[in-house]
């Protein structure tokens, strides 16, 4: 994804200038064939290779179902209510867990960013804890929240979404250019003012590039929780199917987890680029 | 001066967070919450003894064979979606879609095609490493500025001395920030893939720990996961110091990019 | 007891934060007459009794709400208990031994099921392997390591004169590994059902009775419950109980109930179904079979000690 500039976002860019002559890349210059129908024809092409190489034997068709099958086990799937309970809990763990991580990682995060004492405290430790991969407090967790219900899944959310969330803040305020500070102080702007004319609107990029990295990073680990430990969400499901020993349904939930983190990526950049139209690090990098 | 005296600082945090954890936990009965004594004692006969060479060094090599692997594959692959928009439309919904899968998802795929052990490990950890280099390098490579470009087009350099000249050099603070969202993320399929199919290893003794209720030895594994992840980030931002040291734009690359 | 407890619950409610006040609120709110009891189980045939008890409605004869949970590894089904998410929870009887080592306070109370030829030892039908003595020096794939099913085959091995170190086991999560067998990661494979009518002609045992060792199908799974809790509320076990040990027996006796119980709860196929080979059910706990299993698994170094009756299993 073009647009999916992890954090590129920052001041400098923002302030230059685009180049004259060259053309701000956008949706309107593509056609339709383009936009859709060859990447669409891509996917055809990957399925049909793996259908293939399934029928003739290339691969074990009993273990590794031709996509013909998991197609029409995946229909079939989408019919029950399960599913979409399973798919609901995720969805509720992860938003719930992705609110926390916002109330705790942006509040924090403006905090570490304007106290030059408590950046120089905690940043270390903040590149460190960020660099331990959230799965690995699992275990921990499952001894104390247990597997039952949403806690588990929104915890491991929370713990993949507030890192991102919080550091990309903190380096969001840091950046406020200093010359447009001194300008909002000359303008006799009181510390409350700068903060939400100046700080805020030019911390947000990074805080909403911050946003789409946590909720994407929460999303996985919101389904890993149920897949490895249990509970209600899809993850649950796919290895209820694992048990079941039918795995045209374990491809089939793995299709459908891959579609919704999909959905969730494309409509979070679409957010993002909808909420930052104004700056310009958006308007060069949109697809 | 400046630096030793930032690093100090830093230190602060960590020490204090260490001793509250030694204090609290000190008197503590809790089977899940050992005290730290406990804990950094197993931690030392485990990881200095017994399993450094049976379960450490494996997950270790399969952990750098996969980032070694995982990473050329994502500059590869990444460079030429950022250099032709086309390719880059035709194959991101497909490189989208797995992104979305947990690895542990993935992890009977491997074990069917390459059975388990090295090749299994190596696998999964690459492809968990390849998709934020992928990301990242696509950005670096899109954002080139067109003016640099431009110029070196006027100049007449070639194709393959603009891709090594400008645009490598020009996205590399930005390749190098996905190394370092990579390294959480090889190490998390380090410790998954070894969680669901094999007999060693570190992600095997976390879980094995976890499974039979050694909490001590759970709590040494979930340190030294987060000890090798220090280590790596600390190798890398080395490796970036000597890099990019030239480059202009890095300072500000390299925090934004430390968010993800 | 309490005071570990307590500490427990502060530890949670610091580590939780603000964020997750909300859920601690959702799932002690109904008011219901009934008492509301939460069961963790694997989605496996094996865990069925309750269900079956469910549906022939035993449980709310018994004045209790049953709530099923869905759990992935018996060792969370510990933490699960320990937490006080489920009040009761199935685990395997290794799992149940050794965190009654590590000083976790749990007691069992019933039996789950015991084996009856649902897990096998088993290769490729065209493959070399012929019998037990022929497994020296192969990679064996397992579900569990360090458990009674290894423990079982372990000592069957020695006494088919196969040193038991020139075997490679590997940990392969269970429903993997009929299709590790089949596509040659491993040369044996424990395989449970369904994979073992999945396997259909592909595969043949090599140890039928990997339990064999711990006497006349001995129990795999139990119920247990946290020692404090069931001091506490002695009326809802027994009340529970009744009702299990209900189920459990017409479990026993009635395998469309069965069939039906784990329709219910899992994705696999009818046909599949009644092809299987089905898990034992009863309410008896085989205390014997617990101590013979357990001796088997000390005597492999799988336990740091031996557990005793009295420590293991509640008694009111």
């Amino acid at each position: 994804m073009g647009a999916d500039v992890p954090v590129h976002g920052s001041a400098q860019v923002a302030q230059k200038p685009l180049p004259s002559g060259v053309a701000p890349r956008s949706k309107a210059g593509l056609t339709w064939w383009q936009r859709v129908g060859e990447p669409a024809l891509v996917v055809l092409c990957v399925i049909g290779a793996w259908e293939l190489l399934t029928r003739t034997g290339v691969l074990p068709a009993k273990d590794l179902p031709p996509a013909t099958v998991i197609g029409a086990a995946f229909i079939g799937d989408i019919q029950q209510s399960r599913v979409w309970e399973a798919l609901g809990a995720t969805l509720t763990s992860w938003a719930v867990g992705l609110a926390g991580s916002i109330l705790v990682g942006i509040p924090a995060g403006l905090l570490l960013g304007s106290s030059q004492l408590a950046y120089r405290l905690f940043q270390p430790s903040l590149e460190f804890v960020r660099t331990i991969p959230s799965i690995a407090a699992l275990p921990l967790l499952i001894l104390l929240l247990g597997t039952r219900g949403y806690q588990l899944a929104a915890a491991m959310t929370f713990l993949g979404a507030v890192w991102p969330i919080m550091i990309q803040t903190m380096y969001g305020v840091r950046d406020v250019d200093p010359t447009t500070m001194d300008a909002g102080r000359a303008y006799g702007l009181g510390p409350f003012q700068l903060f939400i004319r100046i700080v805020l609107p030019s911390a947000f990029p990074y805080i909403a590039t911050g946003l789409r990295l946590g909720a994407v990073v929460g999303l996985l680990l919101s389904v890993a929780a149920s897949l490895i430990a249990g509970g209600t969400g899809i993850g649950f499901l796919i290895v209820n199917a694992s048990f079941s020993g039918v795995p045209e349904l374990v491809y089939a939930r793995i299709v459908l987890t891959g579609i919704v983190g999909l959905g969730v990526t494309l409509t979070l950049v679409a957010i993002e680029s909808r909420l930052l139209f104004w700056h310009a690090s958006r308007r060069r990098t949109v697809t | 001066m400046t630096r030793l005296r930032g690093i100090a600082i830093g230190l602060v945090v960590p020490i204090v967070f260490f001793s509250i954890w030694w204090v609290l936990s000190e008197r503590s009965t809790s089977p899940y919450f050992p005290p730290l004594r406990r804990t950094l004692t197993a931690f030392v006969d485990i990881w200095f003894f017994a399993r450094f060479f049976t379960d450490l060094l494996p997950s270790v090599g399969h952990f750098l064979s996969g980032l070694t692997l995982g990473l050329a594959a994502g500059v590869v692959v990444g460079t030429l979606m950022g250099l032709f928009p086309r390719f880059n439309r035709d194959v991101a919904p497909m490189t989208e879609f797995v992104r979305a899968i947990p690895t542990a998802a993935l992890v009977p795929l491997g074990l069917i095609l390459f059975g388990t052990g090295f090749v299994m490990e190596t696998f999964l950890i690459s492809l968990a490493v390849f998709f934020p280099i992928l990301v990242s390098t696509t950005a670096g490579v899109r954002g080139v500025d067109p003016v640099y470009l431009e110029v070196a087009r006027s100049y007449g350099l070639s194709f393959s001395d603009r891709l090594w000249r400008v645009i490598i050099p020009a996205a590399a603070p930005q390749i190098l920030a996905g190394c370092r969202v990579a390294i959480a993320f090889g190490l998390a399929a380090t410790v998954i893939a070894n969680m669901v199919a094999s007999g060693s290893g570190l992600g095997f003794f976390i879980v094995d720990a976890q499974t039979s209720f050694r909490l001590p030895d759970m709590w040494a594994g979930l340190i030294m996961i987060g000890l090798l992840g220090y280590l790596a980030n600390t190798a890398f931002v080395v490796v970036e110091h000597r890099l990019l040291g030239w480059h202009r734009g890095w300072r500000g690359a390299t925090r934004a990019a430390s968010a993800a | 007891m309490n005071k570990l407890w307590l500490a427990l619950m502060k530890g949670r409610a610091f580590a939780l934060g603000v964020a997750f006040a909300l859920l601690a609120a959702f799932p002690n709110s109904d008011a219901n007459a009934d008492d509301h009891v939460v069961f963790g189980t694997v989605p496996i045939a094996g865990t069925a009794a309750a269900w079956v008890g469910n549906e022939a409605g035993y449980f709310k004869e018994a004045g209790i709400e049953l709530e099923i949970a869905d759990a992935v590894q018996f060792a969370n089904i510990v933490a699960d208990v320990m937490a006080g998410t489920y009040q009761f929870g199935t685990v395997s009887v290794g799992t149940a031994a050794q965190a009654i080592i590590e000083g976790l306070p749990i007691k069992i109370v019933a039996n789950t099921y015991h084996s009856a030829g649902e897990q096998k030892l088993m290769v490729l039908s065209n493959g070399p392997i012929k019998t037990i003595a022929d497994l020296k020096g192969k990679h064996i794939g397992l579900g569990g390591l360090n458990n009674n099913f290894q423990a079982g085959i372990i000592s069957q091995m020695k006494e088919a004169g196969v040193d038991p170190s020139t075997v490679t086991f590997t940990l392969i999560s269970p429903p993997d590994l009929p299709a590790s067998l089949r596509n040659g990661v491993v040369d044996a494979a424990q395989v449970n059902e369904p994979g073992i009518v999945g396997a259909g002609t592909d595969f043949t045992p090599v140890i039928a009775e990997p339990f064999k060792p711990f006497g006349e199908r001995p129990c795999n799974n139990y119920v247990i419950v946290r020692a404090d809790w069931a001091e506490q509320n002695p009326e809802i076990v027994k009340r529970f109980l009744t009702a299990y040990n209900k189920g459990a027996e017409l479990a026993a006796s009635d395998k469309e109930a069965v069939i039906r119980a784990v329709m219910s709860f899992s994705e696999i196929p009818k046909e599949t179904l009644e092809k299987m080979t089905m898990p034992g059910f009863g309410s008896d706990l085989r205390q014997d079979s617990f101590q013979a299993t357990i001796q088997g698994m000390y005597d492999l170094g799988f336990l740091k000690r031996l557990v005793t009756v009295e420590e293991a299993f509640w008694s009111p």
